[in-house]
């Protein structure tokens, strides 16, 4: 059974509706992804998930509890990050994580977070003074001190550099890693494409695709391309005569191929039997990118 | 330690953290009565102007530390809780973020007790100051002084947008405050229009009712009522108006 079943959620505000009709299921040990564009309702929707708010319509399950009703019980299996959300400036580091602690039933050591998310040695610095990678960490510590079965992370690399989120997405896997299911929410292709077994992406309040991140970009276009600067010149049939080739262009010394399949293999070939070396040779395929903008209809953030 | 317990005390903590607010809970205080002392008893007041003001400088006091207290410190803090999010982080946790306030609350009740006895002690160990007449009439107009100005806090914590303007609105309140209340200049030198609107307000019947009782009479019933009425009325305020988020 899905260790988080989601049917025909829908979440209205008075000026506009943020879920129109969201429907997903994660399984057990899935880092599953929330992947929209900003304002398409992912966050509003996994916030009632997590009962920070209340839905309007539609069935939630998490772990066979409803948000709704069994808002305690689901406190202690569930570890949320939030968008936006900070600590007291002066509260130090040992205290947040020790405080959090005592809040659950059946908390992890908070010493040891501490080591495991490197954090020891800021131990005794207060919130206030911390970098952003640092207070991001110490996020997801939080989130983890209550020992909960699903964490999820919400926009967890927005405010970070390049180098920090590569960082952070080794941490999520490593939270998945201790048998932690990951509800990740990300408008970023890269991430998504990196850490998600499955994702559902979202627009205007609606799932507009449900798959793995590979579906996902099977369902656009297939067509490849290759760019080159032969070494010496060659006739145009040489490679439109080859099935695998649609069409081939030139600007200046540069050729422009496209095609479909193993239309690679089948260039590169036909160019080395006629000892023809291929420069500055560059391959285009489409990525998770180009699947939300087919999609969507709207480019994603960069 | 419960979680609420361990809350309560490391809010105590980050409290204790912040200058400010030992500040004008211990040192202010101590301040006024030490200043005041040296003023009067250099000047050439006759005797029943003395000990009318041995009465009101540590009333002055007392109730200047709980306005600071109930219409600054803690509104501020609140609204930065919430602001930054704090609430709603601790929302996402087994423990309600109501356990934040209510520790807040907790400690700048305590706060202004603590700062009132230091009042009744350091004034009768340094200064001589005669202790409140009236104990009962000190003890209830204290309390209902403190419950009624904390309600206005809480109002402003309710209804400010964030931290900035929640310190706006609690100093735009202070001052008008301190100067109908009659803690710039004794309510009886007042001219009598300002006098009558001192009366109406948290801060001039508080201190007016403190006084009443150092001088040995029972507070009067209008400004114990004026200070119920608020209290009630900001506290149903707060409860309706207060947003997590």
């Amino acid at each position: 059974m899905a260790l988080i079943e989601v049917k025909n959620l829908r979440k209205e505000y008075p000026q506009h509706v943020a879920v129109a009709d969201v429907s997903f299921s994660v399984e057990e040990g899935e880092i599953f992804g929330i992947l929209g564009p900003n304002g398409a309702g992912k966050t509003t929707a996994v916030e009632c998930v997590e009962g920070m708010r209340k839905r309007d319509g539609g069935d939630i399950s998490v772990m066979g509890l409803d948000p709704l009703k069994d808002l305690a019980e689901l406190r202690q299996v569930i570890g949320i990050q939030l968008q936006q959300s900070e600590l007291p400036a002066k509260m130090k580091v040992w205290e947040a994580l020790e405080l959090y602690s005592t809040f659950y039933r059946d908390p992890v050591d908070w010493r040891e977070l501490l080591h495991e998310w490197g954090l020891a040695e800021k131990a005794d610095a207060a919130y206030g003074s911390l970098s952003g990678g640092q207070q991001q960490r110490l996020s997801i510590a939080l989130a983890l001190v209550g020992k909960p079965k699903i964490a999820v992370f919400d926009e967890l690399t927005t405010a970070l550099d390049p180098h920090a989120r590569r960082e952070t997405w080794k941490l999520i896997e490593k939270v998945r890693a201790q048998d932690v299911t990951v509800l990740l929410v990300t408008h970023f292709m890269e991430e998504a494409e990196r850490l998600c077994d499955r994702l559902a992406l979202i627009e205007s309040g609606r799932v507009v695709a449900l798959d793995t991140p590979a579906g996902l970009i099977s369902r656009v276009d297939e067509k490849q391309i290759i760019r080159f600067k032969p070494s010496v010149d060659f006739e145009d049939s040489l490679l439109t005569s080859l099935p695998e080739v649609d069409s081939i262009t030139r600007s200046h010394s540069q050729v422009t191929v496209t095609g479909k399949g193993n239309v690679v293999y089948a260039v590169i070939s036909v160019l080395a039997r006629n000892h023809i070396v291929a420069g500055e040779l560059r391959l285009e395929q489409a990525s998770l990118d180009d699947a939300f903008v087919a999609l969507t209809g709207t480019h994603p953030a960069t | 330690m419960s979680g609420r317990t361990k809350l309560t005390y490391v809010e105590t903590k980050l409290f204790l953290r912040d200058p400010t607010a030992v500040f004008f809970v211990i040192a202010l205080p101590i301040m006024l009565l030490t200043i005041f002392h040296f003023v009067t008893e250099k000047s050439q007041d006759d005797a029943a102007t003395k000990e009318s003001m041995e009465a009101f400088v540590p009333a002055m006091a007392i109730s200047l530390c709980l306005t600071m207290l109930a219409l600054n410190l803690l509104p501020t803090t609140l609204a930065t809780y919430r602001e930054k999010g704090i609430l709603r982080r601790m929302a996402a946790s087994p423990v309600h973020p109501a356990n934040l306030l209510l520790a807040q609350l907790v400690i700048n009740l305590a706060t202004a007790t603590l700062s009132a006895v230091l009042v009744l002690v350091v004034g009768r160990a340094a200064f001589d100051t005669p202790a409140p007449e009236s104990v009962g009439g000190f003890v209830v107009s204290f309390a209902l002084g403190t419950w009624a100005l904390f309600a206005i806090g809480l109002v402003i914590a309710a209804v400010a947008p964030g931290s900035k303007a929640a310190t706006a609105i609690g100093l735009s309140l202070l001052f008008p405050s301190l100067f109908f209340g009659g803690a710039f200049v004794p309510k009886e030198d007042m001219p009598s229009t300002l006098s009558t609107i001192g009366d109406y307000t948290p801060l001039g019947a508080a201190l007016q009712a403190l006084r009443d009782s150092w001088e040995g009479q029972w507070p009067q019933a209008l400004h114990l009522s004026v200070l119920a009425v608020l209290a009630v009325v900001g506290t149903a305020a707060a409860a309706k108006l207060f947003r997590w988020e």
